[in-house]
């Protein structure tokens, strides 16, 4: 304790040296944590949507790209063993091009409901004749830009516009997925895309035993051999893939940061000053021994990292989770116009707090030992001279 | 090669320890050769100084490595989500031919640290560098097991193929399958469970005979691991045909298995300690040993014992 204490004192003589220290360790570990963080909470989002998603997608593909399917299609697997539902879909991606955005415009039987909870609430509340539309909050603030306040023109591959009013607005706990959403009834969606009264964009299909989702889809697979049947569990393995590579790269590259504030702190701290040398001369002088000496510069460094440590943790937490995250966010949530407004919500994963003590702590001290070494072994009657 | 964080943290900081241990490890040679405490040359003056930089560097980097053990653990435990078939670090570890090798490496090399570390803190006591040499050549001895245990990590990791199926620790430890490890899983669990605790018993009374004590504690080891798997963790489970020594260390599991084998490993070692110190004619009392083993067994049989008083059966 009394050498806490007295190790305490050390750094305050050299408090500006020191502090710089503490502050380019504390950002470090401030950004290196942030994005972790924003990438653990944006995959517990995701992960959470994905529970609500069906458990097969079946696509049809021509040439490798997507394409409509006949409806007829349906009935045949709504007969397989084992499906709870098949609900065929129409939609697509509208490209506005005075905001440069892409929309992405669901057809949704109003009558029947959807799949999706927040898609119901919406339709519930909305008792309206003839074209009509319900948007996403971030569709609603573009189209405001444009000054299209209860109306939207479509342009149809043909040509002509299509009227649309403007129904509602709808919210929805993941704005991550639905905030460029665009819901319109299923024959509009047709006339918007130009497709025929007997086509569909794709199938999703609920299973009532999720363990057979992988036997179903071979079933549909040999069913259909043209389309591209998914199952949830690939999805699930590939957001998990694309979020541990994004954040693995991230790391990749923080290493070759981390290696140059290594040369900086064992530059920093090999310097050691006339006044330190006389310093550790008068200690060992007054009988202190050189394990003594290494003690105290390691309770140096470890006072040193250890703050800006716990600072960096807590400054990261306040960012990411008060302030949302402002610049730092861009780079996982993409470059579109239309970003979505959502919101990081907090978790708490030790083995994150653990993963970057291991990265950093070591790092440091091991930039210490070669220069306390040096410093612990001069001779004293040479520095008091 | 998958890039986990966890995979290229641990990639990253041995190799970093490794370098400064390399550094060691030549000034180790050069002390454990010529260092002489009597001689006053100028030669032995630099060595006494360059002894300092070796053994800091050596308490540092070892003390790390024995918690980085138990990172990789986990780092192997995370990997399982990840690859088909593993349900935890078990079907990780036997992913490819270098994980059994890489994990039995890394327990031998963190006893034989351990041992290390109590040498020097012993030779750090003393005023006249008497274990100083000693220390040194140990660390020399030690230090390609360092390097092997690298290499293996190295291996291992690049091997790894996360699109290749491996088998659930159901499998590995199941008592039928056709591996040399199978063999000794069938024993009845009786038997584990006697020999583990006559064991025990054995080492409680054998305090006073050190180096009996540490030997029977080595002993232990191995027949604590094998009751683990045969007769404590279906307990721990609640489930008789689950046999596995790594799902332990999982979540539903409250993390229970890293306070057992951390207990294990600080019984175990605590009594191999006490050796060295009467080896070296040093103080290091028994007491601790015995703490430690005691809260180990009290913990791995509270899970029987409360599983009979739940159920009223035993899963034998």
């Amino acid at each position: 304790m009394k050498m806490l204490a007295f190790s305490l004192a050390s750094l305050w003589r050299r408090r500006y040296k020191n502090l710089a220290l503490f502050f380019i360790f504390s950002l470090l570990i401030f950004l290196v944590m942030s994005i972790f963080l924003i990438a653990g909470s944006i995959k517990n989002e995701l992960l959470t949507t994905l529970k609500a998603l069906p458990d097969i997608y079946v696509q049809r593909t021509v040439g490798g790209r997507l394409m409509p399917m006949k409806i007829d299609r349906v009935d045949p697997i709504e007969e397989m063993a084992g499906i709870e539902w098949v609900m065929p879909r129409v939609w697509g991606f509208y490209y506005f091009p005075a905001a440069g955005v892409n929309f992405s415009v669901i057809g949704v039987d109003f009558d029947l409901g959807s799949y999706k909870k927040e898609y119901n609430d919406a339709i519930a509340s909305i008792e309206a004749k003839g074209d009509f539309m319900v948007v996403g909050e971030g569709v609603k603030r573009i189209l405001q830009k444009h000054y299209y306040k209860d109306f939207f023109n479509f342009i149809a591959p043909t040509g002509d516009f299509i009227k649309v009013k403007l129904a509602g607005v709808f919210s929805s706990n993941s704005a991550l997925e639905s905030s460029d959403t665009i819901l319109v009834p299923m024959a509009l969606a047709r006339k918007i895309f130009a497709m025929s009264e007997d086509e569909i964009t794709d199938m999703l299909i609920k299973v009532q035993n999720p363990k057979e989702a992988p036997t179903i889809a071979k079933n549909i697979q040999n069913l259909y051999p043209d389309t591209r049947v998914i199952t949830k569990d690939d999805l699930k393995v590939s957001y998990q893939n694309m979020f541990d590579y994004k954040s693995g790269l991230f790391l990749a590259l923080f290493i070759g940061s981390f290696f140059a504030f290594f040369v900086l702190v064992f530059e920093k701290a090999s310097s050691v000053g006339k006044e330190q040398i006389k310093e550790i001369g008068i200690l060992k002088a007054l009988g202190w021994r050189v394990e003594d000496v290494l003690y105290l510069k390691f309770l140096e460094s470890a006072v040193v990292i250890f703050s800006s440590f716990v600072v960096g943790l807590v400054v990261s937490y306040f960012f990411v989770f008060v302030l949302q995250a402002p610049l730092l966010r861009d780079i996982f949530s993409g470059f579109s116009v239309l970003k979505p407004q959502f919101i990081l919500k907090p978790f708490f994963d030790t083995s994150l707090v653990v993963t970057l003590f291991l990265i950093v702590v070591p790092l440091y001290l091991a930039a210490t030992i070669v220069p306390s070494w040096r410093a612990a072994v001069i001779d004293p009657e040479e520095a008091i001279r | 090669m998958y890039i986990l964080p966890e995979v290229l943290i641990n990639l990253f900081l041995d190799s970093l320890l490794n370098i400064f241990l390399f550094i060691a490890w030549i000034a180790g040679i050069r002390i454990a050769l010529f260092f002489d405490f009597n001689s006053d040359t100028p030669y032995q003056y630099a060595l006494l100084r360059q002894s300092y930089l070796a053994s800091t560097i050596a308490k540092f980097a070892l003390t790390f490595k024995i918690f980085l053990l138990f990172y990789l653990i986990y780092t192997l435990d995370k990997l399982s989500n990840l690859i088909p078939g593993a349900m935890c670090a078990a079907g990780v570890v036997s992913a490819n031919g270098y994980g059994v090798w890489l994990l039995s490496v890394k327990i031998v090399n963190i006893y034989l640290f351990a041992s290390w570390l109590a040498l020097h803190s012993f030779d750090m006591q003393r005023k006249d560098y008497a274990f100083t040499k000693k220390k040194f050549a140990f660390f020399v001895a030690i230090f390609p097991l360092v390097v092997a245990a690298w290499v293996l990590e190295f291996l291992f990791f690049n091997g790894l193929d996360v699109s290749k199926i491996v088998s659930c620790c159901g499998v590995l430890f199941a008592p039928l399958s056709h591996s040399a490890l199978a063999l000794v899983l069938q024993i009845d669990p009786k038997i584990v469970a006697a020999l583990f605790y006559l064991l025990f018993v054995a080492i409680v009374l054998s305090w006073r005979r050190v180096y009996l004590f540490a030997f029977l504690h080595i002993v232990f080891i191995f027949v604590a691991l094998l009751g683990i798997i045969v007769f404590f963790s279906p307990y721990i489970y609640e489930l008789p045909t689950h046999r596995c020594p790594f799902c332990l260390l999982q979540k539903e599991y409250y993390y229970i298995g890293y306070l057992i084998y951390a207990l294990l490993f600080l019984g175990t070692f605590s009594a191999i300690k006490a050796a060295i110190a009467k080896a070296l004619r040093e103080e290091f009392s028994v007491k601790m040993a015995l703490v430690f083993d005691i809260v180990f067994v009290a913990v791995l049989s509270y899970y029987p014992l409360v599983y009979y008083m739940k159920n009223g059966v035993w899963l034998l």
